[in-house]
């Protein structure tokens, strides 16, 4: 072959599928309590732009292997024909109902992969995982074990001890809780069992490495369009001008309110799904707002103008008038005539705005009321939301994907999550305001990203509480 | 990027491109539409039927002054969003002069696209998209570019029509108003206009004199006297006018707005939401770890199998025979003595197979299990943490086959408390193992946890 291979083989139910998983970032693989779910080999390539550098193969468990090491010395002649009679008794019984799952795991070792033996470190090494470890270690291919404490009981010690024998390397590793440079470091531990192996596992882990930045400058997006949304969101609705606004007022909250959660949950899956988890099962408190009274009443006027525009228009329309009676006196009226000009043309433009607003012409009003919902002005609702999504983010990017069972969002974040640093805080409400200056300003966007893209950035340099 | 090559050289039929024609057109319909009106105002104005002669202050109302508060109008709704922020009123007064604009007849334009491009163009060119938001200034430039589009057209219109009428036609001059006339604050006026081009283009420039004698008053054909052939020398000042004030600084804001709209365009797509992953997405590396085929079916589980009921249960009297399967690391003797105490029984022997031993060592358990008189009970005891494995089924088979089919087997999945006794399961690793064994399909196999006190 020409990048390696690695077969993930052991005991059943000693948690292959679970490294497997994690390894390679895929939530599809089946992992359950009962023994014998992986019957049959399953690929797991690692490319890069469409170029394999290592691929895993999960296997499935040792069912005989007592009897099959038996079958093995039975044809043995020397040592040195160890690789050949595994070989063999592969292609003897690959057809037949005796050994199957021996067939099927020993296939791809045989074929030139290396060896990840998996047991599980939470339960006492025993004796008969001895015959497995004997023909992994005739197979002569390069091999290295990992304890997988499944439970909470430590034998590691005995395991260490069991397994130094039958393997040159011994590592532990939870596929539950590996962070995410465990898994890099893991990976270049494969690099050490053969030479051959180095290069592709060190392109492999730079690629891996940038492939995780890049996820995180996605997700940060992801989290900042979504706060975006909610901080500059609004619901409005046109009303007449002599209607009663008060019986409106709970359907369009309701609307904005559900509005507001939609756009915070489309954030949520957008990060799921790009850290590749996309059976997660979320339990979260629904946000609240922090807003006692979210809405504007607001006039609005035909041909899209708005009340102040009109105003500006007479200002400006009042001023010019006013320039020519300051022009003719040649400035010695100390552009008094621009400045009465101005603030008579707004008063009449504020005037004849609010007189339109009753005007019908053929039954249409040419204005009337505009109900607005939002933006929510609470100072602290950005920040509220945003630890929301920062502790969302941060459980994701940690989680790996042999974790089965619901993302819990209802626990307290502080234990597990850095409190943020000053420059962050800083930079955060810089942006915040600006969004309230100018909510519909696309840099601000940009801005917000940048800065949560800084916060993730750390978080995923810290390590998880167990 | 290949795909969406692909997608332009094919020629279908893509929404972008209906709204690119479509605004093409409507730019070309507007200069088609300026150059038509600007030939007109000019022709109306250097109107010259032998009896009044044209009127230069009309002129340079309408192509200067007219021109000059317009520019002036257009230089405040250009002026950059973030530099108005600070004056109150003035952005609403920007969106007031914008509505007024030419380029507003994109809106119309907008309308005679098709339904898909319609519906493509609907969130970026709704109103109120004026106000700051994604395409707010995409939607201002494009505004912009049409207006100047119109205005240089209007321009060149009105120039040429100004040259065509002096070639072909012999036009005469004066100026005349109802204020107060005064030549020196006209020849002044004429100066300051004619600043920018007095230098090397003098006979642009109209002299004193020249105004002075093309002065006209109320009485009909009364002039300020001179030589008629001067009447006309006032062309090359006007000409000047219109290409100064007019159409040259049309022709820079139109390149200006040209540049700033292409800009701007840039800009907001780089900013429409999904673009930037796009983007980022086709510049880096496209990292895949997940396995590419569907995971093969489990294996059935053995519920569905034959079970055995495990009602049956052993004489009391019965002794029984132990076997040790996997290496149960407990001694011979304390497995015998908690056992028997615990189930209150006699234990004949205790036999070892799996784990370490050999398939001979197996054969030889089972025979001496067969060989013990008495036809005793066999409870084959096994690691509960331990999943269980074929081997196991292999043994309880050979065991059956050995002892016969009425002799109860007992298999026990055990754990061991600290002080390396016999303890009671994890519920789930026993149900792990009764469902396990229940597809083995031997009506005389029970599955009994471990309890102590129990009764097997």
């Amino acid at each position: 072959v020409s990048h390696p291979v690695f077969a993930v083989v052991g005991h059943p139910n000693k948690g292959k599928s679970s490294i497997v998983a994690t390894l390679a970032a895929d939530d599809s693989v089946h992992i359950g309590p009962e023994p014998g779910t992986t019957t049959h080999c399953r690929r797991y390539p690692m490319a890069v732009d469409g170029e394999e550098l290592y691929a895993l193969v999960d296997t499935p468990g040792f069912q005989r292997a007592r009897r099959a090491l038996h079958w093995m010395k039975q044809h043995e002649t020397s040592a040195d024909r160890h690789a050949d009679i595994v070989r063999q008794f592969v292609d003897i019984h690959r057809d037949r109902d005796a050994f199957p799952d021996e067939c099927e795991l020993l296939q791809p070792i045989i074929d030139g992969a290396g060896i990840l033996y998996v047991v599980d470190g939470s339960v006492p090494y025993g004796e008969e995982y001895e015959p497995e470890m004997e023909i992994l270690r005739w197979t002569g291919r390069p091999s290295l074990a990992l304890i997988n404490p499944i439970g909470r009981a430590d034998h590691l010690e005995s395991w260490r001890s069991a397994l130094g024998q039958f393997f040159r390397v011994v590592r532990v590793f939870n596929a539950v809780t590996a962070e995410f440079h465990k898994r890099v470091e893991l990976l270049r531990a494969f690099g050490q069992l053969d030479e051959d192996w180095r290069a592709p596992l060190d392109r492999a882990v730079a690629s891996l490495e940038s492939d995780r930045q890049r996820k995180r400058r996605v997700a940060a997006h992801a989290v900042a369009e979504g706060l975006f949304k909610m901080l500059t969101h609004q619901v409005e609705q046109k009303r007449p001008s002599e209607a009663d606004t008060t019986t409106a007022k709970p359907a369009i909250e309701e609307r904005f309110r559900e509005n507001v959660r939609h756009f915070e949950q489309q954030a949520r899956d957008a990060v799921e799904q790009c850290y590749s988890h996309r059976r997660i099962e979320r339990r979260e408190e629904a946000l609240q707002l922090l807003d006692e009274d979210l809405f504007a009443e607001k006039t609005w006027l035909l041909f899209g103008l708005r009340r102040r525009e009109i105003m500006a228009s007479g200002a400006m329309g009042g001023a010019a008038t006013g320039a020519l009676v300051d022009a003719h006196f040649g400035g010695a009226s100390m552009l008094a005539g621009t400045l009465i000009g101005a603030g008579l043309g707004a008063t009449v433009g504020w005037w004849t705005a609010g007189r339109l607003v009753t005007v019908k012409i053929l039954n249409t009003p040419l204005g009337g009321k505009r109900l607005v919902a939002g933006p929510t002005k609470n100072v602290n609702f950005p920040h509220v939301v945003f630890n929301r999504a920062r502790y969302h983010h941060y459980l994701v990017s940690h989680r790996t994907h042999a974790t089965r069972g619901t993302l819990n969002l209802t626990a307290n974040p502080t234990p597990l999550m850095p409190a943020l640093d000053k420059d962050d805080r800083a930079a955060l409400e810089g942006v915040f305001a600006q969004l309230r200056k100018r909510r519909h300003d696309p840099q601000n966007l940009e801005r917000l990203a940048e800065v949560i893209e800084a916060v993730f950035a750390k978080d995923d340099s810290t390590t998880s509480a167990p | 990027m290949a795909w969406l090559e692909g997608l332009r050289a094919s020629g279908a039929a893509l929404p972008g491109r209906s709204v690119g024609t479509a605004y093409r057109l409507l730019i070309l319909a507007l200069v088609m539409l300026g150059l038509v009106i600007g030939w007109g105002a000019a022709a109306a104005l250097f109107h010259y039927d032998g009896t009044r002669p044209v009127n230069v202050v009309n002129v340079l109302a309408v192509f200067v002054a007219a021109q000059v508060c317009l520019l002036l109008l257009l230089g405040i709704v250009m002026v950059p969003d973030r530099w108005v922020q600070a004056f109150p009123g003035v952005p609403a007064f920007q969106e007031a002069l914008a509505l007024l604009s030419p380029g507003q007849l994109i809106r119309v334009a907008i309308r005679c696209l098709p339904r898909t491009a319609r519906d493509l163009l609907a969130p970026t060119f709704a109103s109120g998209a004026s106000d700051g938001s994604l395409f707010g200034r995409v939607w201002k430039w494009a505004v912009i570019l049409a207006a100047q589009s119109f205005a240089a057209a209007f321009n060149a219109g009105a120039l040429a029509a100004c040259l065509y009428l002096v070639t072909f036609s012999d036009l005469a001059f004066s100026w005349s108003t109802t204020l107060k006339p005064d030549v020196d604050t006209a020849h002044r006026l004429t100066q300051v206009l004619s600043a920018p081009w007095s230098h090397w283009v003098p006979e642009a420039t109209p002299s004193r004199d020249l105004i002075r004698e093309t002065l006209f008053y109320r009485q009909a054909g009364t002039r300020g006297g001179g030589d008629p052939a001067r009447w006309g020398q006032w062309w090359p000042f006007l000409a000047a006018c219109l290409i100064t004030y007019g159409l040259l600084p049309r022709v820079f804001l139109l390149g200006l707005a040209g540049w700033r709209f292409r800009r701007s365009t840039r800009q907001a797509l780089l900013q429409i939401p999904g673009v930037a992953v796009v983007l980022d997405r086709l510049t880096s590396e496209l990292v895949t770890t997940q396995a590419t085929d569907l995971e093969a079916e489990a294996a059935a589980s053995s519920d569905s199998a034959t079970a055995t009921t495990g009602q049956s249960r052993l004489p009391d009297a019965l002794p029984l025979c132990l076997v040790n399967w996997g290496g149960l690391a407990v001694p011979d003797e304390r497995l015998k003595r908690q056992v028997s105490e615990s189930w209150r029984r006699r234990i004949i022997h205790v036999q070892h197979a799996g784990g370490r031993a050999s398939l001979e060592s197996d054969a030889s358990a089972i025979a001496a299990i067969a060989a013990a008189s008495g036809q005793p009970g066999v409870a084959v005891l096994v690691k509960s943490w331990e999943p269980p494995v074929l081997e196991v089924g292999d043994f309880l088979r050979d065991l059956r086959e050995a002892i016969g089919g009425r002799r109860l087997i007992i298999l026990t999945p055990v754990s061991l408390d600290a002080a390396g006794r016999l303890a009671p399961p994890r519920e789930s690793d026993a149900i792990q193992w009764q469902q396990r064994l229940r597809g083995l399909g031997d009506a005389a196999l029970v599955v009994r946890p471990w309890q102590e006190g129990g009764t097997p």
